[in-house]
C-alpha cells in the first residue's frame, strides 16, 4: 500500500459527485491510494497556503473539512500526496468565457492580447485557483485542477446567452480559450484538466444527462452526478497511476 | 489719467501679483472665455500631462467623456495597461499640432491612415499608438480593427463633446521622408526599424505648428459648430531631443513655441482658450516645487495646484461653486482581490447536501 502513488481530491461541493461515483462502483480506484479534502465553497475564503499545505484559517472550518477526511485531516500537506487534483473549488471558466463571448459579440473589438490578459488574470484572482497554485508551488505533488463545470443546459434559464452571433463564437473562440488557461496554469505549475468533451451541449453547458437528479427542481444547475464524477475520477486516477512525483513546471 | 497703468488691478503688477505673495496664493492666472459646468460635455487627449485632467474633472464629479471605454468588465488594472480611459480615445499621448491634425482628419475625412506597420518579435505595433496594446496585437488585421474603433470614438468625441480639451507637448517628431506622415515615436524605439533614408527628423516651428493646429480647429469646428477648445501646453520636459541642442535649450525652444502658438490660436479664435497649467508647474515663481527630483515629473501637488487653479478661475469668471476638494479615487482592484460572488443560504445548502449525500448519507436527513 505504501507504494502506491496518494491521489487526494482536493474540492468544494463539486467533489461530491467524484465520491459518489467512487462509491457506486463506477470507477476502477484500484492502484492508487485516495483521499479526499473539501467542504462546501463557503469555507474556501477561510483556507490559506502555508508552509507547503493548504491550511484552515480558524479551527470550526478545520473540523469541518476534517469531517470528511477519512484521516481526519486538519489541513492538506501537499508532500504527502503524489498528486493532488483541485476538484470545482470555486474556479469558474464559464463567467469568463462568458464576458469574453460577450465582448465579442457586442464589441468593442477585443484583441487577442487583452482576452489572454483577461483570461489570465480571470483564473489567478480566483481563491480557489491560488490554493491550486501554492501547492504546486510546492514542488512536491503534482497538481491537477479541474474548474467547476459549465453550468446545466436550460434553454429558459440561458437564453440570453444564446443570443444570434454566440454559438459560431463559441465554436471558434472556447477551444482557445481553454488552451490559454491550459498555458497559464502550467506557468504556475498547474495541470488544467478541461471539462470533458462528451458532457458538454451548445459549446457552453454540460448536458443535462450529468446533472444532479431533479436539478431543475431545485434549481441546481451547478452540481454533477456520479456519472459526470466517474469521468473526472477515472482520468485523475489514470493521470496518478501514470505520472506520480512530477510536478508540472514548463515555463522557467 | 496719466499714463494707462495708473489703474491697473494690482494682478497687473509683478510686485504685488507675484514678488509680495506666496507662490500658492497666487491667482487669476486664467481669464476664461466660456463656462465649464459639471454639466459640460468635455473629452481630453494629447500629450502625457492631460490625462491629470480628466482625472481631476473626474475626481470633482465633472461630465468627462469616455469614447473608447474598452470592453465591459475590464478590470481598473487591465483598463489601465491597456490604455482605455487614460484620454477620451485610445490613441495614446498626441505630442504635436501635426498629429493631432493626423487623427482627426483620418477619423473625420474620407482619408485612411498609411498602412503601415511596425513588427517586433512577431507582434504587431501601431506606428501612431505604439504603446496602447502592450505586448503588440497578434497580427496586423486586428491591428486596423482596433484603430478603426479609435477612429470612430474620435470622431464622436468632437461631434458629441462641448469642450475639447487638448495638451500640446512637443514640436519634435519623425516622419516618412516621402509621405510626411508623422509618427508617435521613433521608428526603432518602440517598436520597427529606424531607416536612416527613409526616416526624417522635424523640429516644427511656428508657423508650422500654426498651419497644423489651425488645420485642426478647422475639422474640428466643422464637425461641431458648438465646440469649445481648450489649449495647454504639457510642463514635462522632453525626455531626448534629436534637434542637436542640449535638451534644456531644446525643452525651451519646445514649450516656448507651444505656448506662443497657444497665445496667438487665443487672440485669433473666439473658440479657443488657452489655461496655463504650464506655467503654474515650469513658473521660476514656483520655485520648482511641483517637480519630482527628477526635475521632469510633475508631483500630485502640482497637479492638485493646476487643476484647483482651474476649477477656482472658472468660479471667479462665471460664478458657482468652487470644485477645489477632490472626491476620494476609488482604489483600484489588484489581481489577488478580484471579488468573488458569495453563496446565498440556498446555494450553500445545496452544496452541503451534495457532499453529505456522498460522505455521510446517513446524516443527510438528520
Amino acid at each position: 500500500m505504501a507504494d502506491l502513488p496518494r491521489l487526494c481530491i482536493f474540492g468544494d461541493s463539486h467533489y461530491a459527485c467524484l465520491k459518489q461515483a467512487e462509491v457506486q462502483g463506477l470507477v476502477d480506484v484500484s492502484g492508487v491510494e485516495l483521499e479526499y479534502w473539501g467542504h462546501v465553497g463557503g469555507r474556501f475564503r477561510y483556507l490559506e497556503v502555508r508552509d507547503g499545505a493548504v491550511h484552515p484559517l480558524d479551527e470550526f472550518t478545520a473540523r469541518r473539512f476534517a469531517k470528511f477526511n477519512a484521516k481526519g485531516r486538519m489541513f492538506l500537506p501537499a508532500a504527502e500526496f503524489d498528486v493532488i487534483h483541485v476538484t470545482g473549488a470555486r474556479v469558474y471558466v464559464w463567467r469568463l468565457f462568458h464576458q469574453l463571448l460577450r465582448g465579442m459579440a457586442q464589441g468593442p473589438f477585443l484583441s487577442s492580447g487583452l482576452v489572454r490578459r483577461i483570461l489570465t488574470d480571470g483564473l489567478r484572482g480566483q481563491a480557489g485557483y491560488r490554493l491550486a497554485a501554492g501547492l504546486a508551488a510546492t514542488g512536491t505533488a503534482r497538481v491537477l485542477l479541474s474548474p467547476v463545470a459549465y453550468y446545466t443546459a436550460d434553454p429558459d434559464r440561458f437564453a440570453d446567452v444564446l443570443a444570434p452571433a454566440i454559438p459560431e463564437l463559441i465554436r471558434e473562440r472556447v477551444p482557445r480559450f481553454w488552451a490559454i488557461l491550459e498555458e497559464v496554469a502550467a506557468e504556475d505549475g498547474i495541470q488544467l484538466l478541461r471539462q470533458p468533451e462528451e458532457t458538454v451541449t451548445a459549446g457552453l453547458f454540460t448536458d443535462p444527462a450529468y446533472a444532479v437528479e431533479g436539478h431543475v427542481e431545485k434549481r441546481d444547475f451547478e452540481h454533477r452526478n456520479a456519472a459526470y464524477g466517474a469521468l473526472i475520477l477515472d482520468r485523475a486516477v489514470r493521470m496518478a497511476r501514470q505520472g506520480c512525483g512530477s510536478p508540472v513546471r514548463s515555463a522557467e | 489719467m496719466t499714463h494707462p497703468y495708473q489703474t491697473l488691478p494690482e494682478d497687473r503688477f509683478w510686485r504685488t501679483a507675484v514678488a509680495e505673495r506666496d507662490a500658492l496664493e497666487i491667482t487669476g492666472l486664467w481669464k476664461p472665455k466660456h463656462a465649464i459646468a459639471r454639466r459640460t460635455r468635455i473629452v481630453t487627449a494629447g500629450s502625457c500631462f492631460a490625462q491629470h485632467f480628466s482625472r481631476a474633472l473626474l475626481a470633482r464629479r465633472y461630465r468627462w467623456l469616455d469614447f473608447e471605454p474598452g470592453p465591459a468588465g475590464l478590470t481598473p488594472e487591465q483598463r489601465k495597461d491597456y490604455h482605455y480611459g487614460t484620454f477620451s480615445f485610445r490613441t495614446g499621448n498626441i505630442y504635436t499640432p501635426k498629429m493631432l491634425l493626423q487623427w482627426l482628419t483620418w477619423a473625420l475625412t474620407e482619408a485612411e491612415p498609411p498602412g503601415e506597420v511596425w513588427e517586433k518579435d512577431g507582434r504587431f505595433y501601431d506606428p501612431f499608438r505604439p504603446g496602447v496594446e502592450p505586448g503588440g496585437f497578434a497580427s496586423a488585421e486586428e491591428l486596423w480593427t482596433s484603430r478603426r474603433d479609435t477612429l470612430r470614438a474620435i470622431a464622436e468625441a468632437v461631434r458629441g463633446s462641448h469642450v475639447f480639451v487638448f495638451t500640446m507637448g512637443l514640436t519634435e517628431a519623425w516622419q516618412d521622408r516621402a509621405t510626411g506622415v508623422e509618427y508617435a515615436v521613433c521608428p526603432g524605439t518602440v517598436a520597427g526599424q529606424f531607416d536612416a533614408g527613409r526616416h526624417v527628423f522635424v523640429n516644427h516651428g511656428f508657423g508650422a505648428l500654426m498651419g497644423d493646429m489651425t488645420a485642426a480647429l478647422r475639422l474640428m469646428f466643422r464637425a461641431n459648430r458648438r465646440l469649445i477648445v481648450l489649449l495647454t501646453v504639457s510642463p514635462v520636459p522632453l525626455t531626448a531631443t534629436a534637434s542637436g541642442s542640449h535638451v534644456l535649450t531644446a525643452t525651451s525652444h519646445s514649450k516656448s513655441l507651444l505656448r506662443a502658438v497657444a497665445s496667438e490660436l487665443v487672440a485669433t479664435q473666439a473658440r479657443v482658450d488657452y489655461f496655463p497649467s504650464y506655467e503654474i508647474i515650469t513658473h521660476p515663481a514656483y520655485k520648482g516645487r511641483f517637480f519630482a527630483p527628477n526635475l521632469r515629473s510633475v508631483l500630485p501637488e502640482g497637479v492638485d495646484h493646476v487643476m484647483a487653479q482651474f476649477f477656482r478661475d472658472q468660479a471667479a469668471a462665471f460664478g458657482g461653486e468652487v470644485a477645489v476638494a477632490p472626491a476620494p479615487v476609488p482604489a483600484v482592484a489588484a489581481v489577488e482581490e478580484v471579488p468573488e460572488p458569495e453563496l446565498t443560504e440556498a446555494e450553500e445548502l445545496r452544496c452541503e447536501e451534495e457532499i453529505l449525500a456522498a460522505f455521510a448519507p446517513g446524516q443527510r436527513d438528520g
